[in-house]
């Protein structure tokens, strides 16, 4: 009898065994992050007002470019291979496939936020770290990394995977996207009377729908 | 584990077209437990088509496949026959970042193999890969993964062995190594389907041989 936690186990520990050694998803994902964060401190000059006003903007518009390329790189690898296939000629279940794909791209963008956001709150003199970010990113990330990599595989295929995964992400998570923007913008302003409750609801709904839409049609992807 | 049904393969008037380029048209073939079958055919023929439908990995437009008595279209029985068969494609199918030794191991486990290291040890054995092990795969020649690949396929000592054109990129020796592999299964009753363009490997490995080119005007 298949242990799917088991199945799950060994996936998350094998991509993990490979970032360990490649480095590859981690640093693109900091080092592009931080170049974009960078350009926009230099633009901005330190203006308190503008860092106030577009704060949220700059840092999860680094997030999301950065986020993607990695994404490519981390399914570009498993097309070239075809070890994507190889898993499908095994005894594991399509879905433990997206599952796991999603929760260490989950663990990596996790680890470069922290990253970003710790050279973006000296770069542009925020305080960003609280407990409602750190709630509102954990909820973003999990709707991020479900529906990117679903997407991942689809555009892994294509010629032009970079332009096709950026035009299927970013329309299909405005929901999640609004809602981190609103949450970190009340972050930066310190707004008390804010619908953070509402916006939370509405990014946990997202990731329950998409996780369980996902989860059922990357089998059928899969099939061709 | 053996199922008590003579067919072990059935591929019932299989069809596939790729953008409007119809490559398999009606094909049936049955294939018993035991035997060793064989698929030639020109270039583009539909050998390596027929051959990833028969183990899932590509959906028929229409027609019917059963493997092992069971269908790929229920995900429980579908897990069922993937834990007992083996697949060797034209592409490794390896983690190249990962060592030789690492990619038996993460296969080993997934298949649920219970003596990982003594299966491990006794495949590279068979095909002269021990020196190999702690080697990482993309360090390997083309005719080594080809070799590892076989040994991936081979964990679960499966029922049926798919291989895609099994002779390529292999050397001598190791083309020797795969007509004992293949000839040592077919005397314990487990069965090989393959496709080649080596008459050699069809007429040392083959107990029937399909010619693609008898079904085109089917």
């Amino acid at each position: 009898m298949l242990n799917w936690f088991r199945v799950l186990y060994l996936l998350i520990k094998k991509d993990i065994k490979i970032e360990l050694q490649t480095k590859e998803t981690l640093v693109t994902i900091c080092l592009f992050g931080l170049l974009i964060i960078t350009v926009f401190s230099l633009s901005t000059e330190n203006n308190s007002l503008i860092n106030q006003n577009f704060g949220a903007g700059i840092l999860w518009s680094s997030v999301i470019f950065a986020g993607s390329i990695a994404m490519v790189k981390f399914f570009y690898h498993e097309e070239q291979n075809k070890t994507l296939q190889s898993l499908l000629v095994m005894p594991v279940p399509s879905e433990l496939i997206l599952f796991s794909k999603s929760i260490v791209f989950f663990l990596f963008l996790s680890i470069s936020e922290i990253v970003i956001f710790l050279i973006s709150s000296v770069l542009f003199n925020l305080n960003i770290f609280s407990l409602k970010l750190i709630i509102g990113s954990v909820v973003f990330n999990v709707g991020y990394s479900v529906v990117g990599s679903f997407f991942g595989v689809i555009s892994s295929k294509s010629s032009s995977k970079e332009i096709l995964l950026t035009m299927l992400l970013i329309p299909i998570i405005t929901p999640i996207l609004m809602f981190i923007i609103a949450t970190t913008n009340d972050v930066i302003r310190s707004e008390l009377n804010s619908n953070f409750q509402l916006w939370l609801g509405v990014g946990i709904s997202f990731d329950i729908i998409f996780l369980t839409l996902m989860s059922y049609l990357f089998g059928k992807i899969l099939e061709e | 584990m053996k199922v008590n049904a003579k067919k072990i393969l059935s591929l019932s008037k299989i069809s596939k077209s790729y953008q409007n380029n119809l490559v398999i048209n009606n094909f049936s073939i049955n294939i018993n437990y035991g035997d060793s079958v064989g698929i030639i055919g020109k270039n583009g023929s539909g050998k390596s088509t027929i051959l990833k439908i028969s183990c899932g990995l590509l959906k028929p437009d229409s027609g019917n496949v059963l493997l092992m008595g069971k269908s790929f279209d229920s995900t429980e029985e579908s897990l069922i026959i993937k834990s007992r068969m083996g697949v060797v494609l034209h592409e490794d199918m390896l983690y190249p970042q990962l060592s030789v030794l690492e990619n038996l191991n993460f296969y080993s486990k997934i298949l649920g193999i219970k003596n990982i290291h003594d299966k491990v040890e006794e495949l590279s054995t068979l095909l002269n890969l021990t020196k190999y092990l702690k080697i990482s795969v993309s360090k390997l020649s083309n005719g080594n993964k080809k070799r590892v690949s076989f040994a991936k396929s081979l964990l679960n000592d499966p029922d049926i062995l798919f291989a895609d054109e099994p002779e390529s990129n292999l050397d001598d020796e190791g083309k020797e190594i795969v007509f004992k592999i293949f000839n040592d299964r077919s005397k314990r009753g487990l069965t090989n389907f393959f496709s080649t363009h080596s008459e050699i490997f069809l007429n040392n490995c083959s107990s029937q041989t399909v010619n693609l080119k008898d079904f085109e005007n089917a």
